[in-house]
């Protein structure tokens, strides 16, 4: 058990973060910090958050271009709510939670019921969720935010204050997105419906012919998805106290770029929430390092484009190395 | 063969019967946009209108469904436009202007904050003029057909499934576009060279013209040549083909590169119809692209599908689009539209063959 | 039948006016192998699905399991009674573990919610018990060679209470070895009680493992009994309907200068120090038990699968053949195993399958295709191979298996090929049509081509070939001379020197 995982592709993503930190903290003094670890835990939870979903679905052979849609009118319609009537940061992730679910519904429909691709259909529904939203929103920003969402972001579970500086802890956020990361590891490694999800990845065929419910499964899959960009577009709101609604919408690719990052493949099947989490880590650092050296914002882009062809490079030569070459003819 | 002409028949047929589809559809669409807004649908200037913006959008498609054939995609075709029209842009500004222009403090210029020549510039003219302007042109496809090919070593000689490839890139070539132009855009380019995207030719306007020689060329490619019968080959089933001798590396390569030659032909008509150029202009193309490919019979997973029916969708979904112009769809409700296009023509494009294989095993 | 396990009567169904199955009985005892024989199209796979619930027969249909009486089945119920069917694609998850593969079913059954791997552990290790093997729980079966994941499957079965096992041409890819311990385990699981249905189509091994057989044709059952009283010649004019006779292949060839010479290639892992002679108009046959590295050979041959050392000459000149484009224009050509997923693109024409190997010669003026010319080669093939199709523009996924084949001789021979590399050329044929593609083969080797013949079927290379390779653990074994050569004699000789792993 111990040797398949230090051949495995999460422990070499461990050494990459690893080496990749010790690097960047040569070159900044300020990265190695506390303070700065516990931020990057903390910025990085919603991409997190959402990651692990996606990770999900990607788990199943499936992808899902539209959770930044699901994510922004989730967070939209939760605070526009919570404007109006009393209540509490609870109320605001059963809010978001709820219109997330329901999107995924729509998803999960769509596939289930007519079998299209679900790179289509879900770019397909991006612009519908997305452009729905907009039209009926009168005003589709919100500056105004209860208190209560960003003084969630600002709690810690456990914190220390520096001589005369400032605390220091881990965020609410950041434990938010570990406990998902816990729940989704535990339902996928001991629960039949995280064996279903697997099976469907592994091979689609033989799991309708087991006997897998794949309606229900894939219900479950899409609307797991959509409720985790619920969740996390309140912890977004939570962080940056205003709803906007372009912010999330170019998130795809980085969300997906981790989850590859991380291990699954596009076909589905394979792949660990710990290499999700990894995944993120790794694109949060890069970005962070990039602050650290004063390399202006809009290298950004760039440097995530980079990322996302050389782990996919990687991932891909990785694949070639386990076929044999008479194998691969043959296929 | 004796039975040559019954197949010939039978073929012409199936032919005719998907074209009646798509003509139909054609016929529908307008006439119910020409019945609600008799006046302005038909109008010369909508109809001007449509005939200008229909090309670039046209070629784009058409670089899509060559992508598409072979079995992959090309999520990068919007950001590659972006970044070619830049780069020409440049080249252009530079060439144009070289004379009366420190090129120099152009391109800081441009760094820091949006470009346009400034008034004093004076542009060459004449003989000289036409050279840069096919240049500039040159240029453009030059650099998207770097990014096609880069597009298709990923693909073929790195093996990486497309979908991902093409993501990474998008990605790229955006951030390429942002570092150089920080977001600004460029404009004010000389008449001469505007006149491919605005101009017309007796009549006609000139990017039309460019647009049928751009499907003329397609198609003719496509049916007519080894390279397009490989293109069909390997989307079908790569596997077959490499054991039939084909290469299927140099295949998908090519395939890229058409697409990113075709994406340069884009970007100049969209840059030479607005008279600018930006990170960001023409996204929502992309998903557009992929809804009028599929319309025109290809599956996601290639291998199948003809340039009139793919010509069909471009003429159609540009009605559409004028038609919301007209009415005044705002932006987002239109992006509510497309969406829901998209996943209609998908659910129809699936459901139709195992409907009609129903109907078949019944009889 | 009264002590029958299952008792089909009366099995009819038609598809569009066609009957797939006509009044079909069937009687299967427990503690039986009953092996249901069949050419394509014969109704086999239809009867299966009908037991197994995925196919509902016509009414009148009367299937009796255990003594309960059924006039349908749907899938649930059939796997109630203990029908279980090991498809030949396995329908394993690839990316999960022996112990989980195993296990699903039954979890799945039993309605659990959660499970938990020592749970799982349990229930594979019964499985593995009872069928009478070794497996690695924590090995994930993507992983493993298909033999070990068909046992995998077997353990599977047995898990939901299988006490039928269906078993779709199990042994289609697999060497002597694993078909040695399949049978075994089979063996096992009949002294155990359970009931076997064997669907197969290689006759060595339905005598070997058969208890009973039952053969259908065009949808109608025409023979059951016990598998002792019948011989080969008999079962293949019960299938087929016609006399088949195999005779010896007498026809001459130069031995003047080889055409294909092979020195020494060696490739790690696959073959090592590989040595013969290929003549103008000559049939080697090449056979041996999976795993010996023919195929693997022939790639190589053909450029797919670059040998690490060794000389390869053609015409008495080494090449060096680093792609399948090099192999071809020396004059190499190579008809893969797998037609369907390697030799044919289904969803194109014929006319494009065929063109598909020289359409870089078709390009004319402008580097367009010549259509013209196009029309030409198709016509010619289809007439010359005796092509079963209306036209040229039919999708080649709408022939029978034979026909298939057919086309893709026709596209290399479009190729003009000076060496042609058949491998397995008659998998998956009708044994009528089988005879139709040997002649096919025959004369082409009268034209003066050099035919390797690569095959699983130790009769049909005793009965084609004009000298035997037999290749063993990647080395060329022995060297055989076709004439005095009987299909017997070939499988002990395949048989010896075995090594036990």
């Amino acid at each position: 058990m111990r040797r398949a995982f230090l051949r495995s592709h999460e422990f070499v993503l461990l050494l990459i973060l690893i080496g990749f930190s010790v690097l960047v903290s040569v070159v900044s003094r300020a990265f190695f910090t506390a303070e700065n670890i516990f931020d990057i835990l903390k910025s990085s939870s919603i991409m997190g958050t959402m990651a692990i979903g996606v990770f999900v679905v990607m788990l199943s052979g499936g992808i899902d271009l539209s959770f930044p849609a699901i994510a922004t009118a989730s967070m939209y319609v939760s605070v526009r709510i919570l404007q109006r009537f009393h209540g509490n940061l609870l109320l605001a992730f059963l809010f978001a939670s709820v219109l997330g679910v329901a999107l995924g519904c729509v998803n999960a429909f769509l596939i289930h019921r007519f079998k299209i691709p679900t790179l289509i259909v879900t770019l397909g529904t991006a612009s519908i969720f997305h452009g729905t939203y907009l039209t009926l929103a009168k005003v589709p920003h919100i500056y105004s935010v209860p208190p209560y969402f960003f003084e969630f972001s600002t709690k810690f579970i456990f914190s220390w204050t520096k001589k005369g500086g400032p605390t220091i802890g881990l965020s609410t956020l950041t434990f938010m997105m570990l406990a998902i990361a816990v729940v989704t590891w535990l339902l996928l490694r001991f629960t039949m419906l995280g064996k279903g999800i697997y099976a469907i990845g592994g091979n689609m065929e033989a799991a309708k012919r087991a006997g897998f419910n794949i309606m229900k499964l894939q219900f479950f899959i899409y609307c797991y998805v959509g409720l985790l960009s619920g969740l996390a577009s309140i912890q977004y709101v939570s962080l940056v106290r205003h709803v906007h609604p372009y912010n999330l919408m170019g998130m795809q690719l980085d969300v997906i770029a981790a989850v590859v990052l991380g291990g699954a493949s596009l076909a589905g099947g394979t792949g660990t929430v710990l290499g999700t989490l990894l995944g993120v880590w790794m694109i949060y650092l890069i970005r962070n390092s990039l602050i650290l050296m004063r390399i202006p914002s809009y290298w950004d882009p760039v440097v995530i484009g980079l990322i996302i062809v050389a782990s996919t490079a990687i991932n891909a030569y990785r694949m070639q190395l386990r076929k044999s070459e008479v194998r691969t003819i043959n296929a | 063969m004796p039975s040559d002409t019954s197949s010939r028949k039978r073929r012409a047929v199936a032919l005719s019967a998907r074209s009646a589809t798509y003509i139909i559809a054609f016929i529908v669409v307008f006439a119910v946009l020409a019945i609600l807004q008799p006046t302005r649908f038909l109008s010369r200037t909508n109809i001007q209108q449509m005939a200008f913006q229909l090309p670039e959008f046209g070629v784009l498609a058409l670089a899509m469904m060559v992508a598409m054939l072979s079995g992959g995609i090309d999520l990068s075709i919007t950001f590659n436009t972006n970044l070619s029209g830049i780069v020409s842009a440049l080249v252009l500004l530079a060439l144009a202007y070289g004379g009366s222009v420190d090129f120099k403090s152009l391109l800081q210029g441009i760094m820091a904050e949006g470009v346009a020549p400034p008034a004093t510039a004076i542009p060459s003219a004449g003989i000289a003029m036409l050279g840069i302007v096919l240049l500039t042109v040159l240029t453009a496809m030059a650099v998207s057909g770097l990014c096609g090919l880069l597009n298709g070593m990923l693909v073929a000689k790195v093996k990486i499934p497309p979908i991902l490839a093409t993501l990474g890139t998008m990605k790229l070539y955006e951030g390429i576009s942002l570092v150089i132009t920080r977001g600004s855009p460029i404009t004010n380019f000389p008449k001469p060279f505007l006149f491919i995207g605005s101009g017309t030719l007796l009549h006609i306007p000139f990017p039309l013209i460019v647009f049928a020689v751009c499907t003329a060329f397609v198609s003719v490619f496509l049916r007519r040549t080894p390279l397009g019968f490989s293109i069909y080959a390997v989307g079908e089933n790569p596997v077959a083909a490499r054991f039939s001798g084909l290469h299927n590396e140099s295949i998908l390569m090519k395939t890229y590169l058409v697409t990113g030659l075709l994406v340069g032909v884009a970007a100049v008509l969209m840059i030479t119809r607005v008279d600018s150029v930006k990170v960001g202009y023409g996204n929502s193309y992309l998903l557009q692209a992929v809804m009028v490919v599929i319309l025109g019979g290809v599956s996601d997973r290639g291998g199948s599908g003809t340039v009139l029916g793919v010509v069909f969708g471009i003429l159609i979904l540009r009605m559409i689009s004028s038609g919301f112009n007209i009415i005044g769809f705002s932006n987002d409700f239109r992006n509510v539209i497309w969406g829901s296009m998209l996943v209609l023509v998908t659910i129809v494009n699936y459901a139709v063959p195992v409907i009609a294989e129903r109907l078949k095993a019944r009889r | 039948m009264d002590d029958a396990f299952l008792c089909l009567e009366n099995i009819s169904k038609s598809y569009a006016g066609v009957h797939a199955l006509s009044h079909v009985d069937l009687a299967l005892r427990a503690g039986e192998v009953h092996c249901l024989v069949g050419e394509n199209g014969s109704g086999k796979s239809t009867l299966i699905k009908v037991v197994a619930g995925v196919v509902q027969p016509e009414p009148g249909a009367s299937i009796r399991i255990r003594g309960k009486h059924f006039t349908r089945l749907n899938p649930i119920e059939s796997m109630r009674e203990g029908v279980q069917v090991i498809y030949q694609d396995l329908s394993l998850f690839p990316n999960l573990t022996v112990a989980e593969n195993i296990a699903i079913n039954q979890c799945l059954e039993e309605g659990r919610k959660l499970v938990r791997r020592s749970q799982m552990a349990a229930i594979a290790r019964e499985a593995i018990g009872q069928v009478g093997t070794e497996l690695d729980l924590d090995a994930r079966v993507g992983e493993l060679p298909i033999a070990r994941q068909q046992i995998v499957a077997i353990c599977r079965s047995i898990t939901r209470g299988g006490k039928l096992i269906i078993m779709d041409e199990p042994t289609s890819s697999l060497g002597r070895r694993d078909i040695d311990y399949l049978f075994s385990i089979i063996r096992n699981m009949k002294q155990r009680g359970l009931a076997v249905l064997f669907v197969g189509h290689k006759l060595n091994e339905i005598f070997e493992i058969a208890d009973r057989v039952s053969v259908l044709r065009d949808g109608k059952k025409v023979w059951t009994s016990e598998i002792g009283a019948l011989n080969k010649e008999q079962l293949i004019e019960l299938m087929t309907g016609r006399q088949i006779s195999a005779s010896a292949y007498a026809k001459n060839y130069s031995t003047g200068k080889a055409l294909l010479e092979v020195r020494g290639l060696s490739k790690k892992g696959q073959y090592s120090d590989v040595s013969f002679r290929l003549y103008p108009g000559e049939i080697l046959g090449l056979t041996g038990l999976i795993g010996s590295g023919r195929t693997e050979l022939a790639l190589s041959l053909f450029g797919l699968n670059p040998p690490d050392s060794g000389k390869i000459l053609i015409d008495g000149e080494e090449c060096r053949i680093g792609s399948a484009e090099k192999a071809v224009s020396l004059g190499l050509c190579y008809v893969p195993e797998n037609r369907l997923t390697q030799g044919l693109f289904m969803e194109h024409t014929i006319s494009r399958n065929v063109i598909v190997t020289v359409i870089h010669q078709l390009a004319r003026t402008f580097g367009l295709l010549d259509r013209r010319r196009i029309k030409s080669i198709n016509a010619t093939w289809i007439k010359e191979l005796a092509i079963r199709t209306p036209s040229a523009e039919l999708a080649v996924k709408q022939l029978s298996g034979g026909n298939q084949q057919r086309v893709v001789l026709a596209k290399w021979l479009e190729r003009k090929p000076r060496i042609l590399i058949l491998d397995g050329p008659t998998i998956g044929v009708d044994v009528g049509a089988k005879q139709e593609i040997h002649e096919i083969i025959k004369s082409l080797a009268e034209r003066g081509i050099g035919i390797l013949m690569i095959s699983d079927e130790a009769a049909e290379v005793a009965a084609n070939s004009h000298r035997i390779l037999l290749m063993k653990d990647g080395r060329i074994g022995e060297e055989l001379d076709a004439a005095g050569t009987t299909e017997s004699q070939i499988l002990v000789k395949l048989g010896e020197r075995q090594e036990r792993q």
